[in-house]
């Protein structure tokens, strides 16, 4: 299992999260354009849908399958808590994780 | 119409919850843990400390059983792995019968030779008990296996329940009472709903031969085990050539099944009548690479080494059976994922147990109106404590015995059980003479400081603390006492929680949005 796809999970689960005017409104402090909010919302699934290939090449379709769906289920668990008592915090390690998770993975 | 589906559904939802609840919280706390059998397993033998696999364990053991048991009529031998890096052997007593029939013993992988190590049930309590409750085998297999059913039809109903299951799915309100159960419930319960299901499911799968017997009854008469061997591989009893025999080195036939798996190991050996001429040496494959659970394995003549049989890859059902009950046991991940796993394995104790309290809690202007506690109500909340704040008490009771028992005590492996029990009935006992708030503080800070003393207490009683295995970085054993304080830190906030606000008596939803950020949710739920 490698940090880079599975920051990614939680990056798509922001990115999904913003493209929903309540969550929108209470991170951002305003209402997102329809425009916007589509584009949050591909984006959302884009990042998914590249965590998932990243882990299946990586240890193949059987287990890597199994892998996302339980750094799915941990990233979406602690984003929530997080958003529920640092909204901004929560949004901004949307950005944060993937950058530190591919450092991590370079160095 | 509509409406009045969502109304049966959540009325089902209410109900084949509650009444299994209890025990799948026990089902699910207890597999949880059995996600880490052998690195509980081992923690309760602190002898077996310093352990490696080591190459020439197979032979080792062979060298050994042949000095112990020469007449057995079988042996088996378990290999070393990097979870459990210990031999394990167990032979038929030829001259005995009834349970005592079987010998055990745990042997060092580097020199055969046999480690005394205390007398525990280890991690196998919780496994057995995830699906046995502790009862006679069939009837916890089916006590078990009706609950797994009741949670199919929760989760069912609890989604079609769900109204805003999208709408919601990143909304927790903390602070807010009933609302805030309900957002918890449901989201530990939606996000790890992938995890829900196929554990579920697969639960059922693992005894499906034992709940829907009648495929095989059909083709196969009362001759089970004649399925069982050609379904899943299980070989034959093979006949006594009446003539001693020597085995054949074992180094060869190893290589040439780890050649027959793509580079897997061997779990596995069983020897049939090792001392015989016509003796056989079966390997099971070791699973831990792959999803699926099969029991894969290679057939040699014991003497002279010829490969007999060599089980191929299974068909498509076999395969599927094998997929679905290899993600139940979950034996393939790495520690990683086994963390992942275990992570949604206590996403859905939450669910359970926050469902359990949601019952009690949405009931609670009900009990305010009466002025007392109706009698259906109390028990709910005496089980609902004795249960999911006793059952975090009774399994650090479990491990406690574990360390504080007279080594040499008759039946030692039987007094930790009879501890785990004790532990638990007294934690009902506490919610029937105090009020519901102290019941629950008082059990989560015994829990939470019963957890965080067993580092303390294997310190003082053994040489596997933390101050030795972390200096040589021994895994299974630092990481067990510093899961425990992990746990106890958990228990801990909870216990504190549980201080400030009770869960059954809070008034729902009372003070309404106090930050600015707060209001636009608000609104747009009025």
């Amino acid at each position: 299992m490698s940090l880079f796809p599975f920051a990614l999970t939680y990056t798509g689960w922001v990115a999904l999260c913003l493209s929903l005017s309540r969550h929108a409104r209470e991170i951002l402090q305003r209402e997102p354009s329809p425009l916007e909010r589509h584009l949050l919302r591909a984006a959302g699934w884009l990042a998914l849908t590249a965590s998932l290939l990243l882990t299946a090449a990586r240890t193949g379709w059987p287990l890597g399958t199994v892998e996302w769906f339980g750094m799915l289920t941990a990233t979406a668990v602690s984003f929530v808590l997080l958003l529920s008592f640092y909204p901004r915090l929560a949004a901004g390690l949307g950005l944060g994780l993937p950058v530190c998770a591919a450092v991590v993975s370079l160095v | 119409m509509k409406e009045g589906f969502r109304q049966s559904m959540a009325w089902l939802h209410t109900w084949s919850g509650l009444v299994v609840g209890w025990i799948l919280f026990a089902v699910f706390v207890t597999g949880t843990l059995s996600y880490f059998r052998p690195e509980i397993s081992q923690w309760m033998r602190p002898e077996l400390r310093d352990m490696q696999p080591h190459p020439q364990a197979a032979a080792s053991a062979i060298a050994a059983l042949q000095q112990r048991a020469p007449d057995s009529p079988r042996w088996f031998i378990r290999l070393p792995d990097a979870r459990e890096p210990i031999v394990r052997v167990t032979w038929r007593d030829p001259n005995a019968t009834g349970p005592r029939r079987f010998q055990n013993a745990v042997l060092d992988p580097a020199t055969g030779a046999e480690v005394k190590a205390r007398d525990t049930r280890g991690g196998d309590f919780f496994y057995r008990f995830h699906f046995e409750l502790s009862m006679k085998p069939i009837w916890g297999r089916w006590v078990v296996g009706c609950c797994a059913m009741f949670m199919l039809i929760a989760i069912v109903t609890g989604v079609i329940t769900h109204k805003k299951i999208f709408k919601d799915f990143f909304t927790f309100r903390p602070k807010k009472g009933q609302r805030s159960w309900l957002d918890a419930h449901n989201v530990v319960g939606v996000l790890a709903l992938p995890y829900h299901v196929m554990i579920t499911y697969s639960g059922l799968v693992t005894l499906m031969f034992m709940y829907m017997p009648w495929g095989v009854q059909a083709n196969y008469g009362q001759n089970r085990a004649a399925f069982f061997d050609q379904a899943l591989g299980v070989s034959a009893e093979t006949p006594l050539a009446n003539r001693p025999g020597a085995l054949t080195n074992i180094e060869p036939l190893l290589l040439t099944a780890q050649r027959h798996w793509d580079g897997a190991n061997p779990s596995l050996i069983t020897v049939h009548n090792p001392a015989d001429a016509n003796s056989r040496i079966e390997m099971r494959r070791d699973n831990s690479d792959r999803l699926a659970h099969s029991s894969q394995s290679v057939v040699f003549a014991g003497t002279t080494g010829e490969l007999l049989a060599a089980a191929g890859e299974p068909m498509p059902a076999t395969r599927t059976r094998d997929v679905v009950y290899g993600l139940h046991m979950a034996n393939f991940s790495s520690s990683p994922l086994r963390w992942l796993f275990a992570l949604s394995g206590l996403a859905g104790i939450l669910m359970i147990a926050s469902g359990l309290v949601l019952w009690s809690v949405k009931r609670a202007p009900e009990r305010v109106k009466l002025g007392r506690v109706p009698f259906g109500q109390r028990l709910v909340e005496v089980l609902n404590i004795g249960v999911i704040a006793g059952l975090p008490i009774t399994i650090a009771v479990f491990f406690h015995a574990n360390r504080l028992l007279p080594i040499g005590l008759a039946e030692r492996p039987t007094w930790e059980v009879r501890a785990f029990f004790a532990a638990w009935l007294l934690s009902f006992v506490v919610p029937l003479i105090r009020p519901a708030k102290a019941a629950w503080k008082a059990q989560f800070l015994a829990a939470a400081t019963l957890f965080g003393a067993l580092p303390v207490v294997n310190a003082l009683t053994t040489d596997a603390h933390l101050g030795v295995t972390l200096a040589s970085r021994n895994w299974v054993y630092a990481g067990f006492d510093l899961t425990c304080l992990g746990i106890a830190a958990l228990l801990g906030l909870i216990a504190w929680h549980a201080s400030r606000t009770s869960a059954t008596q809070r008034k729902p939803a009372r003070n309404k949005a106090e930050t600015p950020a707060n209001l636009p949710a608000e609104a747009e739920r009025a």
